[in-house]
């Protein structure tokens, strides 16, 4: 079952080895099942493999008290958030992280300072979709257009036009929205009225174009895109100057290039490569009864990373390394595991190896890379 | 009845010409390692074959017994180190298997060949020491000594209070005649013209620094590792300062400064593979006559190519102590989407930016959290670190990568010269040729602290001049110049040196241009598939040489 702090064993190396500290498993269960519970009731939905709880700050050792408190981050697939683990007792014991004779039904653990209101919005965004599915992108481009042109906009009205513009475009130009296509900028002008509109780019593959997102509402009510906390069904988004054959033009960028020097025979999973990236995104759909198993799967590409990395190194980067990777469930199938690399500076070999582990794991249906 | 006494006796013998036939058996095989090494020498290199030939003559029987009694040397181990303190001609220092050694000295003229094992090498070194020390004593007596107080205010140390006496300096004749720095004013930029503190370093505590100075008409490139708290905020002025002194205490920072600028052009360290032509020898004697060492490099371009190649081994030795967080100037591969953009941007900003460098390794931020994740780009002086994104991927990815880099370097990184990771500031907007696409530029900026984007836009739309690729006439002689350097990839420094020499027309160009453009003019090449050099980390090695020597010489 996933839970926020899955690698137990890994939280007590980290412990151990950088702040000369023992963390006991009895503690880390019993925290790990009460923050994972709030977490889920916050969010309302389940866990998908990519939150992960780790260790903030320059000295991010345990204060002891009545209420103690270790600073931590939390990953969640749509970006980072700051917070604080906090845990007090019926009793009044003050548990140490090293204590092994936890009673469970004593500790209370939990997270202090939530912002429960933006946990719950980012958690919900779409996967894929045309505007910002990271809310720290959506904080920083709403921060930086109010910096930039002028223009005050809020993250919740881009939240709202969000769902309704993705598949406004997915109709209009018959393109499925990925992670290859995305609003990336909000621009002047902005025309406000019964029907405003504000500037966009879109980001297809390689290139950019202009964009224009359109507005109005049933009621009546004119909206600026600075208004927060009004019904979003109240307004109907749409998009104008869509350009489809341009976007099918950097769509077929590299269809014709051989995106990898090698080819598997008989491998036990349909592979497909459409284009390689920095920002290496796979999409693998898990063979039936395979689903619930991704933690494992996850870990053994993660060691096989580490591996690989670690080989490198000991012949100076000879191979290059893998900067970082991410796998998570998707949020809607269950059977659906998303795996973002950034490949550093590792060449195809790379792949050659990490098609292979997929081989061996025996667990795919289909692995896309895109 | 058997005489027991005759047997005993009868055995006694037997043991004896045992024992004798022991003894004389390692009478005859005093050093066999080291005669079966030197038989079995495969390379070609002809100066280690002439050094064979005279190790085998019977005058060196002495010689090989001492080395025997410790270790054998490989001699088909490719470092041997070439290191010509003897100021007539090379020296070669041969390392047997516990690091004792040999030297061989060849002059220049003559070829006579001069074998001295360590200790010879000690006593020399300790009598000409005795002599110097006996001659400046003799002057000192003369001269007398003189106290010296140095008021000068931007000398940060004698500003603090209590350290005044630090300021005063007695000055003793005999330091003057041993070493023609004693007066060198660490804080004047003209005299140390060159203070490199390299991205390098390890734990909390080491730092490797290069220092080149200049004075009294003397020139020195030092280089060698401190260990300093890097948590301490120190000025520049204040770590020269320490690094000196620790300098100053080595014998060998005596001993390279008495040299006299009229021998230095005989000093060079390089790793020497036998069998290699890299390597200057001695010239064979035309019409009877002998030959100089042919080296076309004056001095101040030999002290570069000095600095570089330490610059580099001090790297390369360092990444093989595995350290716990480091950078590199150096990279992998250009195959796939988003390769390209990255390295430009990387090394526009490494060979730009002091303290920078890229793919910067920071413990428990990979993917299992137990293990390296890796910055894009890290500053060890200023403490800023950035990731890389492309504008559709987006600074929110970007963003959540930076912070768990920064927050882990924080905990888990030796602190960078300014005291604290952070997330990079400062980084100003650029136009980058976009290599293979001459209807685009590379638009590189940083919306948010630690994030730097990059876009292709048209270069119509670019706000300031579209940056233009090298001319084609001089694109061509560095394509050409790196193709045959990628036949023989040895002496990189001295020859790329040599080249820009020769060729001020393409030094002056790379020297006014941006940094990134002697890579796009490469990349441009290989992405448009004309000679397929700049396939691999040695065409980016030789484009980060060749920058750092043409902004340099």
């Amino acid at each position: 079952m996933l839970t926020l702090i899955n690698d137990k064993e890994g939280w007590q190396t980290i412990f151990n080895r950088y702040l000369h500290l023992e963390i006991s498993v009895p503690f880390l269960n019993c925290i790990d099942q009460q923050l994972t519970q709030q977490y889920l009731n916050i969010i309302d939905r389940q866990l998908t493999g990519k939150e992960r709880l780790y260790l903030v700050d320059t000295l991010p050792l345990p204060k002891y008290d009545n209420i103690s408190t270790i600073p931590m981050r939390i990953v969640v697939p749509q970006g980072v958030i700051e917070t604080t683990i906090a845990w007090r007792s019926k009793s009044g014991r003050i548990y140490h992280i090293g204590d092994h004779d936890i009673n469970c039904n004593d500790l209370e653990c939990y997270f202090a300072d939530l912002d429960e209101k933006k946990w719950r919005r980012w958690t919900r965004m779409p996967d894929k979709s045309l505007l910002f599915w990271d809310g720290i992108q959506l904080e920083y481009t709403v921060g930086h257009t109010e910096k930039d042109y002028e223009l005050k906009c809020s993250a919740y009205f881009f939240e709202c036009a969000n769902r309704p513009i993705s598949t406004f475009f997915e109709k209009s130009t018959g393109i499925k929205v990925n992670h290859n296509i995305k609003i990336t900028d909000i621009t002047p002008p902005y025309q406000k009225g019964e029907v405003s509109s504000i500037g966009l780019r879109v980001y297809v593959v390689d290139g950019s174009s202009p964009l224009k997102l359109c507005w109005r509402s049933r009621s009546g009510a004119i909206y600026t895109p600075s208004d927060e906390d009004f019904d979003c069904g109240d307004l109907e988004f749409w998009l104008e100057d869509l350009q489809p054959a341009y976007y099918m033009k950097q769509i077929n960028l590299y269809k014709d290039t051989p995106q990898l020097p090698f080819a598997l025979k008989n491998l036990n999973y349909q592979l497909t490569v459409n284009l390689i990236q920095t920002d290496c995104r796979m999409e693998m759909v898990l063979k039936k009864g395979m689903v619930h198993r991704e933690v494992e799967l996850l870990e053994r590409i993660y060691s096989f990373i580490d591996s690989y990395n670690d080989n490198s190194e000991k012949k100076h980067r000879k191979y290059g390394v893998v900067h970082n990777a991410n796998g998570y469930l998707d949020q809607n199938r269950e059977n659906l595991l998303h795996l973002e690399i950034d490949i550093g500076s590792v060449g195809p070999d790379f792949f050659k190896k990490l098609f292979k582990l997929f081989n061996d794991l025996d667990a795919f249906e289909s692995v896309t890379v895109d | 009845m058997k005489n027991p006494l005759k047997k005993t006796g009868r055995l006694g013998i037997v043991l004896m010409l045992v024992f004798g036939l022991f003894l004389s058996s390692c009478k005859k095989e005093i050093y066999p390692s080291l005669k079966k090494d030197l038989l079995g020498y495969q390379g070609s290199n002809p100066i280690v074959q002439d050094v064979i030939a005279e190790l085998k003559k019977p005058q060196h029987n002495e010689l090989l017994r001492r080395l025997g009694q410790h270790g054998s040397i490989n001699w088909n181990d490719p470092k041997i180190l070439l290191t010509t303190s003897f100021p007539d001609g090379l020296s070669m220092r041969f390392y047997s298997a516990d690091s004792n050694y040999f030297d061989a000295r060849i002059n220049a003229q003559t070829k006579a060949i001069q074998l001295l094992d360590r200790t010879q090498l000690q006593t020399e070194a300790a009598k000409a020491n005795a002599q110097m020390q006996q001659a400046s004593i003799a002057k000192a007596k003369q001269m007398g000594r003189k106290t010296t107080s140095n008021t000068d205010p931007n000398w940060p140390l004698c500003n603090q209070p209590g350290a005044e006496g630090m300021c005063q300096q007695t000055i003793d004749a005999e330091l003057e005649i041993r070493d023609p720095f004693y007066d060198l004013d660490l804080s004047n930029r003209e005299q140390v013209y060159s203070f490199v503190q390299t991205k390098l370093f390890y734990g909390d505590f080491f730092a490797y620094f290069s220092l080149a100075l200049r004075n009294r008409g003397y020139e020195r490139y030092v280089y060698g590792a401190k260990w300093i708290n890097r948590r301490e905020v120190k000025t520049r002025e204040e770590i020269i300062f320490d690094l000196w002194n620790a300098y100053a205490e080595t014998i060998y920072g005596w001993n390279y400064l008495k040299l006299p600028q009229t021998v230095m052009p005989k000093m060079k360290i390089l790793w020497v593979e036998p069998g290699s032509t890299c390597c200057p020898a001695p010239q064979k004697p035309v019409g009877g006559g002998g030959g100089a060492i042919p080296d076309p490099l004056s001095e101040r371009d030999r002290l570069l190519v000095e600095r570089l190649i330490a610059e580099d081994d001090a790297e390369d030795a360092f990444l093989a102590t595995k350290p716990i967080c480091y950078g590199t100037g150096r990279t992998g591969n250009v195959k796939f989407n988003g390769t390209i953009e990255h390295w430009l941007i990387q090394f526009d900003y490494v060979t730009t930016v002091a303290g920078g460098v890229r793919e910067y390794s920071i413990p428990t931020a990979g993917s299992s959290g137990i293990r390296a994740g890796y910055a894009d780009i890290a500053n060890t002086i200023t403490g800023d670190m950035f990731e890389i994104k492309s504008v559709k991927t987006g600074q929110g990815a970007a963003f959540s990568d930076i912070v768990n880099y920064v927050s882990l370097a924080g905990r888990f990184c030796p602190p960078p010269s300014s005291g604290t990771w952070r997330l990079g500031m400062g980084y100003t907007t650029r136009y980058l040729k976009y290599p293979g696409d001459l209807g685009s530029v590379l638009m590189v900026w940083s919306p948010a602290p630690g994030v730097v984007l990059y876009n292709k836009i048209a270069a119509s739309n670019s706000p300031v001049p579209v940056p233009v690729l090298l001319p084609d006439n001089l694109a061509q002689k560095i394509k050409d110049f790196i193709k045959s350097l990628t036949i023989a990839p040895v002496d990189l420094e001295r020859k790329i040196t040599q080249f820009l020499r020769n060729n001020p027309d393409v030094r002056n160009y790379i020297k006014a241009a941006a940094a990134a453009l002697i890579i796009a003019t490469l990349a441009e090449d290989f992405l448009t598939g004309g000679g397929g050099i700049f396939n691999d980390a040695a065409s980016f090695n030789l484009a980060r040489i060749m920058w750092r020597v043409a902004s340099t010489i």
